[in-house]
């Protein structure tokens, strides 16, 4: 089942320079439980296409479909964690179920089992300051799955984290998403992170942009992403894309 | 606890020492400006009309005190300072939500801020005088001022300058624009309110001795324009000082509220 489809997604923006041409022709799906990139020059409006799927642009033309249950069915995952310093992590986790009046009992069940399972129990009374980047980020993915969404959005989600946590944190996501079943789309401009991270990659051309390709990844037989980075075949899926790219 | 080495020890004591000298240098300071003036006084070295003296100063105060008006005068300008401190604070906060909340009006209103920021209120008293009248409305009006555009300035600025990525996280869980505000841009600029609060207290006398000197009938500020009038120094020493102490103990207080509030900030 298609949990997400984009059908001609087209966006044209105004200001004061004139008009311009943002996306030109966006279309693909998502199929439930399937982890998708989408990579592309910079600047060709990979961020301006999960800003759509949330709702939070509408497009020029084109249409946009999701087929999700919940409470609210797409996450939104930044770059910066964007935990705000005065709650405390649980109260930050929290923001979601308290902004869509959803503090039931059983969400704040669901929230506590959360943050059992990975780790920040502990640090559930804590200050955001008072973690690690890591576990920043860890915090804001767990904020984001307390809504129970059916859909993922990870804006360029590991960028702002130092290399080596970097790519810790992206093996710590990836088993999350994997352990709850998510479907999750991913927006990055790394592309060894794209090769290890996703089933399919879409890759855009530069703006006003369209997709050039939809390239299937197979590396399940190596289990993390890490490994799959180090692996022989990322080499030429790398190679592949870069010349896409340019 | 942990168990403390003996140099984290001898560090501590050294601060401590040091604190002390830094206090006692400073109360005697006082003391010693207070003698001296009193002994130059005394002697004749300084002509106490002009100059006035310590003991003449508590005589004053004590015979304002023995006919039971020094704290009439102390209240009437308290009253006057905290009113035009609170309306001014919370008026101008509100102003500023406002001007957030819809960027229509506050592009609209821009232009009237600066003119009216850089306009010396003072400039304003004879009409504020005529329009509002005579009392203690006029005081209370030019202190709120002599602070209002500032409050409004400084709280926009703090509520505009919320990180945009937090607005978009919020609404991305749907959040509407009177959650983005008490959930977000409030609390978010609580610590410039905070600082905001230091700066009002210190203007809120600005502007209401400001309004006593203008137009007035009782008040610290009156006596001292009195005082000055009928070339009594000693009342006008008297009420400064008076002035002083009060500014200073609201001052405090305030600095206390920040203090409070910076300790469970730090707890984070």
């Amino acid at each position: 089942m298609h949990i997400l489809e984009l059908n001609g997604v087209e966006l044209t923006y105004f200001d004061t320079h004139g008009e311009t041409k943002a996306l030109e022709d966006i279309t693909f799906s998502v199929d439930a439980g399937e982890f998708v990139s989408i990579v592309g020059p910079s600047g060709c409006g990979k961020t301006t296409i999960l800003s759509i799927i949330t709702g939070l642009i509408q497009p020029t033309h084109g249409k946009v479909n999701i087929n999700g249950q919940g409470s609210k069915v797409v996450g939104y995952m930044f770059q910066k964690d964007n935990l705000l310093e005065w709650r405390t992590i649980k109260n930050n986790i929290c923001l979601g179920l308290e902004l869509t009046h959803n503090k039931t009992k059983e969400n704040l069940d669901y929230v506590d089992e959360l943050l059992k399972k990975y780790n920040l129990w502990d640090f559930r009374d804590k200050y955001p300051r008072e973690l690690s980047g890591g576990m920043r980020q860890r915090a804001a993915l767990i904020r984001t799955l307390a809504l129970r969404p059916s859909l993922l959005l990870l804006d360029e989600a590991f960028s702002a984290l130092d290399y080596q946590t970097r790519l810790n944190v992206c093996d710590d996501v990836y088993n999350i998403i994997k352990q709850e079943k998510l479907t999750a789309i991913l927006v990055t401009h790394d592309i060894n992170e794209a090769i290890s991270l996703s089933d399919k990659v879409v890759i855009l051309s530069k703006r006003p942009s369209s997709v050039k390709e939809i390239l299937d990844i197979s590396l399940q037989k190596y289990p993390t992403p890490f490994e799959r980075r180090e692996c022989v075949e990322a080499k030429d899926y790398f190679q592949h894309i870069w010349e896409k790219l340019v | 606890m942990k168990e403390m080495s003996s140099e984290y020890k001898k560090f501590l004591k050294k601060r401590k020492t040091k604190n002390i000298l830094i206090i006692t240098t400073q109360i005697g300071l006082l003391i010693i400006l207070i003698a001296l003036w009193e002994i130059l006084a005394t002697y004749g070295v300084i002509d106490t009309f002009i100059m006035s003296s310590p003991s003449r100063i508590v005589k004053t105060i004590s015979e304002l005190y023995s006919t039971g008006n020094l704290f009439y005068h102390i209240g009437t300008t308290l009253i006057e300072a905290i009113l035009g401190f609170l309306i001014a604070t919370l008026g101008g906060t509100i102003i500023a939500i406002l001007l957030w909340w819809n960027d229509t009006i506050r592009r609209i209103i821009d232009p009237y801020i600066v003119v009216l920021n850089s306009l010396p209120k003072i400039a304003l008293g004879p009409i504020i005088i005529i329009w509002v009248g005579v009392g203690m409305q006029s005081i209370v009006t030019m202190a709120i001022l002599i602070m209002i555009i500032i409050t409004i300035i400084s709280m926009l600025n703090a509520f505009r300058q919320v990180e945009y990525s937090k607005i978009l996280l919020l609404k991305s869980m749907n959040a509407n624009k009177w959650q983005i505000l008490t959930k977000l841009i409030l609390p978010s600029a609580l610590p410039e309110f905070i600082s905001l609060l230091k700066i009002n207290v210190g203007l809120t006398w600005v502007g209401t001795i400001m309004g006593e000197y203008l137009v007035s009938k009782a008040g610290l500020g009156y006596l001292i324009i009195y005082g000055s009038q009928i070339f009594n120094l000693d009342l006008v020493m008297a009420s400064t000082i008076l002035l002083c102490i009060l500014a200073a103990l609201m001052y405090f207080i305030v600095a206390f509220i920040e203090k409070c509030f910076n300790k469970k900030h730090n707890n984070y």
